[in-house]
């Protein structure tokens, strides 16, 4: 008893013992509702198959018909490009939503408070119209006049033991001046 | 008590520590993602989770990519409060500041990014360092390392619990979304092979599966001693970099974090 690390902070100083059996109860809640913390995530590391099969979705953006290539960049641009773009296809994909709008309007009855939060803490429907544009020229892509940008969602799969395409989908087309 | 702490070996511990750090910021400036880099992104899409939500309701991350200049600035701020930090790791002023903007950092870039990396140990190694008191600074070291050790062992758990050991296919279908933009453009190459092989040797890559439940697993050790702290260390740190060749998942900005395993026997003899 006298080794366990609780008991030792507690003889130590009272106040410390309090934040941090204040933090468990805290992170205890969150979990409880299903919120997630950064300083406890839920750390599942792919305990979860969601597509249960060997196939995969991806997403790729297109200017006048060119793909824009992301995967020769170091790695955290290349995870950038990759996940921002996926993110930004699905927020198209569901009416210019992302996961907030629902939670945020099905968790807060109080309209004030419920404008509030979507108002800071989602893109909204109009903010990110150009987001497009500021993704390929962060991708080192200079984009021409009036050029067509296009969202294309790729399905793959591997059943013949290779990487095959076996669908692909135009989510989104718009020119830019 | 507190003079192993205050030692020279010790310091210089700290010192490599924090290089380490150094370098994986500089890794997120030269890879273009750092705050200066993310001016003009608009879109963002944040989790149910209270820390990002506090940043994002005061509006910082939304200043920050509007503002390049205070992006600049930010990364010039930590570039330098790094470097003061690296010559005297016993400044905890420096150390609340730091914690304070890599930790913004991390919301912004992750808000951004649309997707939450668990690499976030590169602010949560400055909590031992927050502290004053070297006694203080021992208590929140063992408390960092206990929720290091947590943090790999839920994610044991929860492949134990969720029943993904049992199905030899589940590392296999896993692996197939891992690659997608690499095949796309065609850049194929020594990992996307092994990526195949994997896919299509189900068998194989569940024995890898099994191999990073063990891994993480291992760090159950460590709520019970500290002998083995260097070892789960470099089992953390090997399993992380078979992530960045098997799965496409770099380890940068977890590995200081994981680092602070090394100090184990130093805090250990300090605090006696």
């Amino acid at each position: 008893m006298k080794h366990l690390f609780l008991y030792r902070l507690f003889k130590h100083s009272t106040r410390r013992f309090a934040f941090v059996v204040l933090f468990m109860i805290c992170y205890t809640i969150l979990f409880y509702k299903k919120m997630d913390m950064v300083f406890f995530p839920y750390n599942s590391m792919y305990t979860i198959d969601f597509t249960k099969s060997n196939k995969a979705v991806t997403y790729a953006m297109k200017i006048n018909g060119n793909i824009i290539n992301i995967t020769n960049q170091p790695y955290w641009k290349k995870d950038f490009l990759e996940t921002s773009l996926a993110g930004y296809c699905n927020y198209i994909l569901h009416d210019r939503t992302v996961f907030l709008d629902n939670y945020i309007n099905q968790k807060f009855r109080n309209e004030q408070a419920r404008n509030i939060l979507l108002n800071r803490l989602t893109p909204g429907k109009t903010a990110a119209i150009n987001w497009p544009r500021w993704y390929a020229r962060f991708a080192g892509y200079t984009i021409p006049e009036n050029a067509a940008i296009e969202l294309w969602q790729y399905d793959l799969s591997y059943e013949k033991g290779n990487a095959v395409l076996t669908d692909s989908l135009s989510i989104y087309k718009t020119s830019l001046p | 008590m507190q003079n192993s702490l205050a030692s020279r070996s010790f310091t210089n511990k700290l010192r490599i520590l924090f290089c380490i750090v150094l370098f994986e910021y500089l890794l997120f400036i030269f890879s273009g993602v750092s705050f200066s880099f993310l001016h003009g992104d608009v879109f963002f899409n944040i989790e149910a989770d209270p820390v990002f939500w506090i940043f994002y309701l005061l509006k910082i991350p939304q200043f920050i990519v509007w503002h390049q200049w205070f992006g600049l600035l930010l990364d010039i701020i930590i570039i330098i409060l790094l470097l003061l930090f690296i010559r005297n790791p016993r400044n905890n002023r420096l150390g609340i500041c730091l914690f304070f903007l890599l930790l913004l950092f991390y919301v912004t870039l992750m808000g951004n990014l649309a997707h939450r990396n668990y690499q976030f140990g590169f602010f949560m190694v400055f909590i031992p360092f927050i502290f004053k008191k070297e006694i203080n600074k021992i208590y929140a070291y063992e408390a960092t390392r206990y929720f290091l050790l947590f943090f790999y062992l839920s994610a044991a758990f929860l492949k134990l619990s969720g029943h993904s050991l049992t199905s030899e296919e589940h590392f296999s279908h896993l692996l197939s979304g891992q690659f997608t933009p690499y095949y796309l453009e065609g850049n194929t190459g020594l990992r996307t092979d092994l990526n195949l092989y994997l896919i299509n040797h189900p068998a194989v890559s569940h024995i890898l599966y099994l191999a990073s439940f063990i891994a993480e697993l291992v760090t159950i050790i460590g709520f019970f001693t500290r002998r083995f702290d260097k070892w789960i260390a470099i089992i953390l740190l090997v399993f992380h970099f078979s992530n960045w060749l098997i799965m496409d998942i770099a380890p940068f900005g977890q590995i200081a974090f994981i680092c602070l395993l090394f100090m184990s026997k130093d805090i250990k003899s300090a605090s006696g």
